[in-house]
């Protein structure tokens, strides 16, 4: 629980008791009832989801008086502008099909065109009076004058007006345009016909000149009178027609599409001329044929000159397409007029429809926001809400749960603390006694454990304790058999010698003894049988000395054996007179012979530099010996080890010194093997320490003689050179054990 | 007038916010004049004709009129096509382009399922084209003009050869029957003799022989005579005539006046026995091509029905090759009509009934066999030969002098 939340919780409950206090006492007294006089678990959900509720309802009460609001100002806009805006647009409309009217009439071909799009300009005229009125009335309604629409009404009359005169004209047009076509029609009949009769009298004509021949029937006439001026003329006169009447037809033919009055004036000069032309040639045909052509051309001339021939048609139709253009114009103006009041008409409603929709779209716009606005309370309360109590609760609830699970699983070390005036509150607390309890519990059986462990620890030391002693003193017996393993080679090689010699002696009086008993018996081999006692004698007396050798070598011997068994000898040794030099010479030979025993090979120059003024010195002869065998043999190990790598001119050599001083001894042992390297000279005197592998050395041969040396008081220095020399210089005082009594 | 664009805008506000405004739609422009059925009513199928029943031609034109009517009155006797009443509606081109165009609209408004029977190459020339369009069958036309057959034309429906393929066998009979090389050309100046004079040209190419000489008269006129004064000059051992019978009649006859021998070749368009009446005794000897078998020859099927079916619309009528043609394009008509359906019993549309014709494979009409296909349009291509003889037409397979 953080410091923030702790606060909270304290000012939430603290403010519910403050507002708890200063209800008035009733109330106070009705909710302490209920709740307890605390705002717990119960208190806290029904004041968040009360206030929800209270918000919601809150809201759509607010959205349903602007739903109200809005549905006024909707009503308006349908009940009143609607209408007066669906009216204008009907007007506008109308007015459009009736201007589209006029040009559907001038553009109409046939009669039935022509009436059609009358009769829909009076269905149209009829629509747009009753839309008229009807926006007169939604005007009048509105409480406008109406006159807007009223205006317009002239104007109509005066469309319709203008069409019906339009519709008169373009018919008189049609009815024009009728006549020129039966004309056109009769035209090119008369002129077919003209042309048939023509061209087959011309044949007819140049045949009979040609051949005297006019029917079938007929027998050829002679050549004078087949080219006769008669016959000439007839033929002249026959071509002349047909170019006037070609030019005549030509010119009618065009006539009829002629739309400039002027030129169809000088058409008609033209067609005249030609006509009169015309005339002048049929004068000088024959009879018969002239009055045929004759009564043709005057059918002619009355296609185009009768009162309703093509001349006056045309310039009818001409005059009336003018006369409906006019009108067209005319209506063209009235139209902008009618256009310009009714979109005036249009535009007032819109202006007022709009004001309208805009005043209710902003309602809604306002709704809009309002909704948006509740919305975003409704969140921020919402999230309040559950910051203040749901996330909050839950918070707490996780904390009293994290905490218990935690204890459950043992950890009693986490401590449940929830401000706050609630049920979360009373749960924590007693989870907090259990844990205390628990705690204490815990500790209880946390000290019995120690306790048994110490005391088992306790056995196990007195154990290892017992083994390391044991280990110790078979470590020390190892040393002391490895030394007695060294001796052994060299005490072997000591016996021998008196061996020796006493068997030798043993040997040589058996001789004398076998002689000695020749003798006895019968002479010796010279034959005579006799004793010589002289020679008995000198027989007994060799036999003598050689049982006194015997016996001095079987002495020495013995020496050899006690020497040997004093030196492994388990007990304290004695402290008696030691000759130093004797002691080390020995010792010496015995290291030598040690290893000579078991290498063959090896072999050193044992140097002897001896003080004969050296003396003795009271110790302990049995440990020195063991401290001079030890240093001997690995003095003697060292050169070896160094002859192993190096060449012939290598010369093994172990220097053996002694010095006697007033009070000390010094013994030197110096060897030139392989010498040894710092690190490895500063740690020699360590029990274990070793260089050599595996089985050679215990490591306890030099950490004991350092020992056995301090013990007499004296010290060991040490001098080497890597690959050179070793050199113990070993200084024993001579009455250590004289002055410091005997040690126990 | 036009709304402003506000206004237009608020408007769709309004109809947004779901206040319904009912406009009424615009009343459209007024309908073209005339709406197009496809000439099958619930009792009837009507046919459209135009052709020159007056003026020069109108031999032609009334002998494919009544040549139709008794193929469709012979239909209607045995109950029409799927039970339908077949019905002709005609009019009078008088063998003229303009009159043949204003007819050729006006049955198509009318709503006729096809047009039949019409006279003539300078009208099916201008006709046919608006029925084409129009997607109305153009059927058994009296032309043999090449500018009708041939690809790209499904609307149009040829009985008859070509005239190319008349002139053709004109020419063969003539060099090869007769052994003849100097030919000359009577033709009317116009869309037909041109047609015809091309034909002649083409199949005396093939031959490497060449015109000795033409002449030319104009359309609806007698006037042959200077023509005949340049042929003659030409001294032409045949002169085959491209034109009318009355045209031709007087060539032939005003030839014989001066004394010119040569042999005549007619082409079928002449009008058969328009010219052998006026021809009158100086006919004997004139050739003329016909694309119909002899209209006397009851040993076809075809023709002796027709025979009877003429009979039977007008007693007092004489059997022609022009009103055998006729009878013809009536009869294909009806077969293809009975043995097309658009749905089962429904009777065709006009697709369907150029569907059928096209997919027929030979229609036989009685010993007279057509054949059309996607790509031909041309049913016969066969060339009757008949000669006058004594006042009468004989068909003949050779020429003889």
């Amino acid at each position: 629980m953080t410091s923030p939340d702790k606060t909270l919780d304290h000012r939430m409950h603290s403010t519910f008791e403050w507002i708890l206090e200063r209800l008035p006492s009733r109330m106070g007294e009705l909710v302490r009832e209920a709740t307890g006089g605390r705002f717990g678990i119960g208190s806290q959900i029904v004041v968040g989801l009360g206030g929800g509720v209270l918000l919601t309802v809150t809201a759509i009460v607010l959205c349903l008086v602007l739903m109200s609001f809005l549905n006024t100002r909707q009503r308006e806009v349908t009940e009143t502008h609607m209408p007066a805006l669906v009216g204008a647009f009907n007007v506008a409309q109308r007015s459009d099909e009736l201007v589209r009217t006029t040009p559907r009439l001038l553009a109409a071909t046939t009669p039935v065109q022509l009436d059609s799009a009358r009769l829909e300009a009076f269905h149209t005229e009829a629509a747009l009076r009753t839309a008229v009125d009807e926006v007169m009335r939604a005007q009048a309604d509105e409480g406008d004058s109406g006159d807007v629409g009223a205006s317009v009404v002239p104007l109509v009359d005066s469309m319709v007006d203008i069409v019906d005169r339009i519709r008169e004209a373009v018919g008189s047009r049609m009815g024009h345009q009728a006549r020129l076509e039966e004309l056109d029609e009769q035209l090119s009949t008369l002129t077919l016909e003209i042309q048939q009769l023509l061209e087959e009298e011309i044949d007819n004509q140049e045949f009979f000149m040609y051949t005297g021949l006019r029917e079938l029937t007929d027998s050829p006439a002679p050549v004078s009178r087949r080219t006769t001026i008669a016959e000439l003329d007839h033929r002249g006169g026959l071509l002349n027609f047909k170019a006037y009447q070609n030019e005549v037809t030509a010119l009618i033919a065009q006539a009829m599409t002629q739309s400039d009055p002027e030129v169809l004036r000088t058409n008609r000069e033209r067609i005249e001329t030609a006509l009169s032309k015309g005339d002048g040639a049929l004068e000088k045909m024959r009879p018969r044929v002239r009055a045929d052509l004759e009564s043709r051309v005057a059918e002619l001339e009355d296609v185009y000159k009768a009162p309703d021939g093509v001349f006056e048609s045309r310039r009818g139709e001409l005059a009336e397409a003018a006369r409906a253009e006019a009108l067209a114009a005319r209506n063209r103006q009235t139209t902008a007029e009618l256009v310009e009041r009714v979109e005036g008409l249009v535009g007032g409603a819109e202006e007022s429809a709009q004001e309208a929709a805009q005043r209710s779209s902003a309602l809604v716009q306002m709704g809009v926001w309002f909704l948006l606005a509740v919305t975003a309370i409704t969140i921020a309360m919402a999230y309040v809400a559950w910051k203040f109590f749901g996330e909050r609760m839950l918070v707490r609830m996780g904390a009293l749960s994290r905490a218990t699970r935690r204890m459950s699983k043992g950890d009693l070390d986490v401590q449940v603390q929830l401000e706050g005036n609630d049920e979360l509150t009373d749960m924590a607390g007693a989870l907090e006694v259990f844990r205390r309890h628990a705690v204490e519990v815990q500790r209880l059986n946390l000290v019995e454990k120690l306790a048994a462990e110490v005391q088992e620890k306790n056995s196990e030391l007195e154990d290892t304790l017992e083994n390391l002693r044991r280990t110790q003193q078979q470590v020390v017996n190892q040393e002391k058999l490895a030394s007695l393993g060294a001796l052994t080679a060299g005490i072997a090689h000591e016996i021998r010698n008196p061996l020796n010699f006493v068997n030798n002696f043993a040997a040589l009086s058996s001789e004398l003894i076998e002689e000695l008993r020749e003798e006895l018996d019968g002479g010796n081999g010279d034959g005579d049988g006799e004793m010589d006692r002289e020679f008995i004698d000198e027989l007994l007396d060799d036999l003598n000395t050689n049982v006194v050798k015997v016996n001095e070598h079987g002495m020495r011997a013995n020496r050899i054996v006690e020497g040997m068994l004093a030196h492994s000898r388990d007990e304290a040794g004695e402290v008696e007179s030691v000759d130093i030099n004797v002691m080390v010479q020995e010792y010496a030979k015995l290291a030598y012979h040690g290893i000579r025993g078991t290498d063959s090979a090896f072999n050193v120059d044992m140097v002897y530099e001896l003080d004969p003024g050296a003396g003795g010195l009271e110790g302990i002869a049995r440990d020195l010996s063991r401290v001079f065998l030890n240093m001997v043999t690995n003095a003697c190990h060292a050169t070896n080890a160094r002859r192993q790598d190096a060449d012939a001119t290598y010369l093994p050599a172990v220097t053996l010194k002694t010095e006697g001083r007033d009070h000390n001894v010094c013994v030197t042992i110096r060897d030139n093997g392989t010498g040894m390297p710092e690190d490895v000279v500063s740690r020699i005197f360590d029990p274990f320490f070793t260089t050599k592998s595996g089985t050679e050395g215990t490591g306890l041969g030099l950490s004991i003689s350092h020992e056995i040396i301090q013990e007499h008081g004296g010290k060991i220095e040490v001098e080497t050179e890597p690959g050179e020399f070793t050199e113990f210089r070993i200084t024993l005082p001579r009455k250590h054990y004289a002055t410091a009594a005997v040690p126990s | 007038m036009t709304l402003r664009a506000s206004g237009r805008a608020l408007l769709a506000v309004a109809s947004a916010a779901a206040f319904a405004i009912v406009v009424p739609a615009q009343r459209g422009a007024a309908q073209e004049a005339g709406a197009v059925g496809n000439g099958v009513f619930p009792d009837s199928i009507v046919f459209g004709q135009s052709a020159a029943l007056s003026g020069n031609a109108r031999e032609l034109g009334n002998n494919m009129r009544l040549g139709v009517l008794a193929a469709f009155e012979e239909a209607n006797r045995e109950g029409g096509v799927h039970g339908r009443e077949l019905k002709l509606k005609v009019l009078d081109d008088r063998y003229e382009g303009e009159a043949a165009v204003a007819n050729t609209r006006e049955l198509i408004q009318h709503g006729v399922f096809g047009l039949i029977g019409a006279v003539g190459t300078p009208t099916s020339m201008v006709a046919a084209p608006i029925a084409s369009n129009a997607r109305v069958p153009y059927i058994g036309a009296f032309t043999g003009a090449e500018l009708l057959r041939g690809r790209d034309q499904r609307y149009i429906v040829n009985l008859r050869a070509s005239y190319y393929q008349e002139t053709e066998e004109m020419v063969e009979r003539l060099t090869t029957d007769l052994g003849i090389r100097r030919i000359s050309i009577l033709y009317q100046d116009d869309s037909y003799g041109r047609a015809g004079l091309t034909g002649v040209q083409r199949a005396l190419d093939r031959r490497n022989m060449g015109l000795v000489g033409e002449g030319t008269y104009i359309r609806n006129t007698l006037a042959v005579k200077r023509a005949l004064l340049e042929i003659r000059s030409q001294d032409p051992e045949a002169v085959i005539i491209i034109g009318a019978y009355g045209a031709a009649a007087d060539f032939i006859k005003w030839a014989g006046k001066i004394g010119m021998r040569a042999k005549f070749v007619n082409i079928s368009f002449v009008g058969s026995n328009a010219l052998l009446n006026a021809l009158g005794r100086s006919g004997d000897g004139v050739v003329v091509t016909q694309v119909v078998p002899f209209p006397r020859d009851t040993s076809r099927p075809a023709v002796a029905r027709y025979q009877a079916a003429l009979r039977e619309l007008d007693t007092s009528a004489e059997p022609g090759f022009v009103s055998l043609e006729g009878y013809l394009a009536g009869r294909l008509v009806v077969e293809v009509l009975r043995t097309s359906t658009d749905t089962a019993g429904d009777p065709p549309g006009r697709e369907a009934f150029l569907r059928t014709l096209h997919e027929a494979g030979p229609i036989d009409l009685g010993g007279f066999v057509v054949e059309y296909g996607a790509e031909d349009n041309q049913g016969s291509d066969n060339v009757f030969l008949t000669v006058i003889q004594q006042g009468r037409f004989v068909a003949v397979s050779r020429l003889s002098r």
